[in-house]
C-alpha cells in the first residue's frame, strides 16, 4: 500500500502548492501592495485604490487561474484515459480552436467593442457548435478513431475560419487585438468573467469527474471495459460534453493555453499507481499549479511588456514534453 | 435450468454474414469449447453474446433478455476475457486483477475484504501471486495472459466467455487454466472457451461446440464432436486418435488428402 500513501502524499503536496501559488498570485503585480494591505483590502469593506486593484484585478485572475488550470489537467486526464493515448489532449476534440474562431468572429465584427460579454458568449456558443457537430459525427455507437478525425476536421475548419477572418480584416487593430486574443492570457479579467465561466466549468467538472472507474476499466480497452458494466456511451457523452463545456469556457475567458492539459496529466501519471481515477485529482491541481505560476512568471519576467501566458506555457511546455518524450524513449530502448 | 440460452442468432461484418441462425443452450457445470477454423465465427459469438457485436435473434442471459440488460447488471452474469491483451499503461498487476471487482462494488467504495479475497483467490488459481506488485506492461506475453484470466475469474460471475485465452501459455499454464475452468464448472459455474489446440479441447472441456462459416456443425461431447470426419470436412486436416488414462488425445498431423 506504499502505492496509495505515495499518491496521497503527491495530492497533498500538489493542494498545497496550488494553495501557495493562489495567494502569491494575489500579491504580485505592478502595484507593489505589501502583503498586509493587500489581505485586509481584500476581507474588508474599504473602497480605496487598493482594495479596488485586489477586488477587481488580482482576485478574479487569481481564480481565473485556478479555474482554468484545473480544467485543464482535469480534462486532459480524462480524454488520455478515454482515447487510451498520453498524447491526446482537450484541443483534440475541436473544443478550443472553435472557441477560438468564436471569439475572433466577435472581434472581427466589433461585436465585441459595443458589449464587452458578446466575446466569451460567441466563444462559448461556438464550442457548443463544435461539439454537436464533432457528436454528430462520432454517433451513438461512435469509435474512438471517428471521434479523433472528426475533431481533426472541425479544429482545422475553424482554425482556417479564423485565418480568414484575420485575412480579410479591414484594420490593422483588429487583426492585432485577434492575434493578442489568441495568444492566451489572465490579463485584465474582471469578476463578471469568473461568474460567466463558472457554472459551465462547474457542469463540466461535475462530468468529468464522475469517469474514474471507467476509466480505470478502460486501461484494458473498450471490450473488457463494457464488459466489465461500464456504459460506453455514456462515458463518450460524459467525456465529449464535460470537455466542451469546461474547456469551452476556459478558452472564453482566457484565450487558448497550450500545453498544459498535455504535460500535466502524462508528468503525474507515474504517481498515481497507474490508475486513471486517481489521476483526475492530481491532474487537476497540478494544471491549475502550473496556470498560476506561469501567471505569476508572465508577471515578474516582463511587468512592463505583458508577456502572455499562452506564449509561455508553450515555450516551456514544448521543451518539456519533448524531454518527456525523450526519456520514454529511452525507458523502451 | 438454463444459464444461457442462445435462439436463431446471426451476425453480419461490413455486410458480409459470419453466423448464421445459431441456437443452443447453456445450463450451469458446464465447460464448453468453442472450436473452428479461423473465421468460422468464434470471436464474433462470443462478441455477440456480450453485446459487443450487433446481431439478430434472441439471447437469454441468465433468464433475462440478453439485449435489454445493462451493462452493469450484465457484468454480475458473465465475464469476458477478450482475445486483445492490450494494456493501455502500466498499472501494478494487484490493481489489474482488482478490476474485475468493478460490478461488485458500490459507487465511490474502495475494495472491501471480501472483493480483496475475490482477487488473492483469482490470482492463486492463475499462478500468478508472484507478479503481484510488478507493472502489468513489463510482463511476458503468456505471464500477461494468466493476469487478465485472474481479471476475469475476480468477476466471480456464473458465466465465463473466454476468446483463445490459452494462446501464448506455454504447456504447463495451458493446462493448468484448462484444470482451472474445469473446477470453476464443477462448482456450478459455466465456461465457454474458443480455442484452436483440438487436443486440449477435447480433454478438458464437457461439450464441444464446432463452427465452421459462421454455422454450427456439431454440438456435443467431444467423443461426438471431434471425428475424423469432422476435421477433414471442416479443417482439412488427418489427426491422431488415441486414448490415456481414459482421455482421448487428438494430434492433427498433415493435411487432409480430400478437397
Amino acid at each position: 500500500m506504499s502505492d496509495g500513501r505515495r499518491y496521497h502524499m503527491a495530492l497533498i503536496l500538489l493542494g498545497s502548492a496550488t494553495l501557495i501559488l493562489f495567494c502569491l498570485s494575489l500579491l504580485v503585480g505592478p502595484a507593489g501592495i505589501g502583503f498586509s494591505d493587500s489581505v485586509s483590502a481584500l476581507f474588508s469593506e474599504r473602497r480605496d485604490a487598493i482594495a479596488l486593484i485586489m477586488r477587481e484585478i488580482r482576485l478574479p485572475r487569481a481564480l481565473l487561474g485556478l479555474m482554468v488550470g484545473g480544467t485543464l489537467g482535469l480534462s486532459g486526464a480524462v480524454l488520455q484515459g478515454y482515447l487510451r493515448n498520453p498524447l491526446a489532449e482537450p484541443a483534440l476534440i475541436g473544443v478550443s480552436a472553435s472557441a477560438s474562431l468564436g471569439a475572433v468572429l466577435a472581434i472581427y465584427t466589433g461585436l465585441s467593442a459595443v458589449f464587452p460579454l458578446a466575446l466569451p458568449l460567441a466563444a462559448l456558443a461556438a464550442s457548443v457548435v463544435a461539439v454537436l457537430i464533432v457528436q454528430a459525427m462520432a454517433g451513438a455507437r461512435g469509435s474512438v478513431l471517428t471521434l479523433i478525425l472528426a475533431g481533426v476536421a472541425v479544429s482545422s475548419f475553424a482554425g482556417a475560419m479564423t485565418s480568414l477572418a484575420l485575412n480579410l480584416s479591414a484594420n490593422p487593430f483588429a487583426a492585432l487585438e485577434i492575434m493578442f486574443w489568441m495568444l492566451g492570457s489572465l490579463t485584465d479579467r474582471s469578476m463578471t468573467h469568473v461568474w460567466l465561466a463558472l457554472p459551465f466549468m462547474l457542469a463540466g467538472w461535475a462530468a468529468l469527474l464522475t469517469l474514474g472507474r471507467a476509466l480505470d476499466a478502460l486501461t484494458l480497452g473498450g471490450d473488457t471495459a463494457a464488459s466489465l458494466g461500464i456504459d460506453m456511451r455514456r462515458v463518450q457523452l460524459l467525456a465529449v460534453f464535460g470537455t466542451a463545456a469546461s474547456v469551452g469556457a476556459a478558452t472564453a475567458v482566457t484565450g487558448a493555453i497550450g500545453f498544459v492539459g498535455l504535460v500535466v496529466p502524462h508528468l503525474l501519471r507515474p504517481l498515481t499507481g497507474g490508475r486513471p481515477s486517481r489521476l483526475l485529482p492530481a491532474s487537476a491541481l497540478g494544471g491549475a499549479s502550473v496556470v498560476l505560476a506561469a501567471d505569476i512568471l508572465v508577471r515578474v519576467v516582463a511587468p512592463e511588456r505583458d508577456l502572455k501566458l499562452g506564449v509561455l506555457t508553450a515555450i516551456v511546455g514544448a521543451p518539456f514534453f519533448l524531454w518527456l518524450v525523450w526519456r520514454e524513449r529511452r525507458k523502451v530502448a | 435450468m438454463t444459464l444461457l440460452a442462445v435462439s436463431r442468432l446471426s451476425a453480419a461484418l461490413g455486410g458480409r454474414p459470419v453466423l448464421n441462425d445459431i441456437s443452443f443452450a447453456v445450463g450451469p457445470g458446464e465447460l464448453i469449447g468453442l472450436i473452428g477454423p479461423n473465421g468460422a465465427g468464434k470471436s464474433t459469438l462470443l462478441r455477440a453474446l456480450m453485446g459487443l457485436t450487433p446481431a439478430s435473434g434472441t439471447i437469454e442471459l441468465d433468464g433475462e433478455d440478453g439485449r435489454g440488460l445493462s451493462a452493469a447488471r450484465r457484468a454480475l452474469k458473465v465475464a469476458f476475457m477478450a482475445q486483445s491483451r492490450d494494456v493501455a499503461w502500466a498499472m501494478p498487476v494487484e490493481a489489474l486483477v482488482a478490476l474485475g471487482r468493478l460490478p461488485h462494488l458500490p459507487r465511490l467504495s474502495p475494495l472491501r475484504a471480501a472483493d480483496r479475497a475475490a482477487v488473492d483467490t483469482a490470482m492463486r488459481m492463475m499462478d500468478v501471486e508472484a507478479y503481484r506488485g510488478r507493472q502489468a506492461t513489463a510482463l511476458s506475453g503468456g505471464e500477461l495472459a494468466r493476469v487478465l484470466a485472474a481479471r476475469a475469474l475476480a468477476q466471480e460471475t456464473p458465466l465465463l466467455l473466454a476468446d483463445e485465452p490459452a494462446a501464448g501459455l506455454d504447456p504447463a499454464h495451458q493446462i493448468g487454466l484448462m484444470r482451472t475452468f474445469r473446477s470453476l464448472a464443477e462448482q456450478g459455474r459455466s465456461v465457454i472457451v474458443s480455442t484452436h489446440d483440438l487436443g486440449l479441447a477435447a480433454r478438458s472441456c464437457t461439450r464441444l461446440i464446432l463452427l465452421d462459416r459462421g454455422c454450427m456443425v456439431a454440438d456435443g461431447t467431444p467423443e461426438a464432436v471431434v471425428t475424423a470426419d469432422n476435421l477433414q470436412s471442416v479443417y482439412r486436416v488427418r489427426a491422431y486418435f488415441g486414448e490415456v488414462e481414459g482421455r482421448m488425445v487428438v494430434l492433427p498431423f498433415d493435411l487432409s488428402e480430400r478437397n
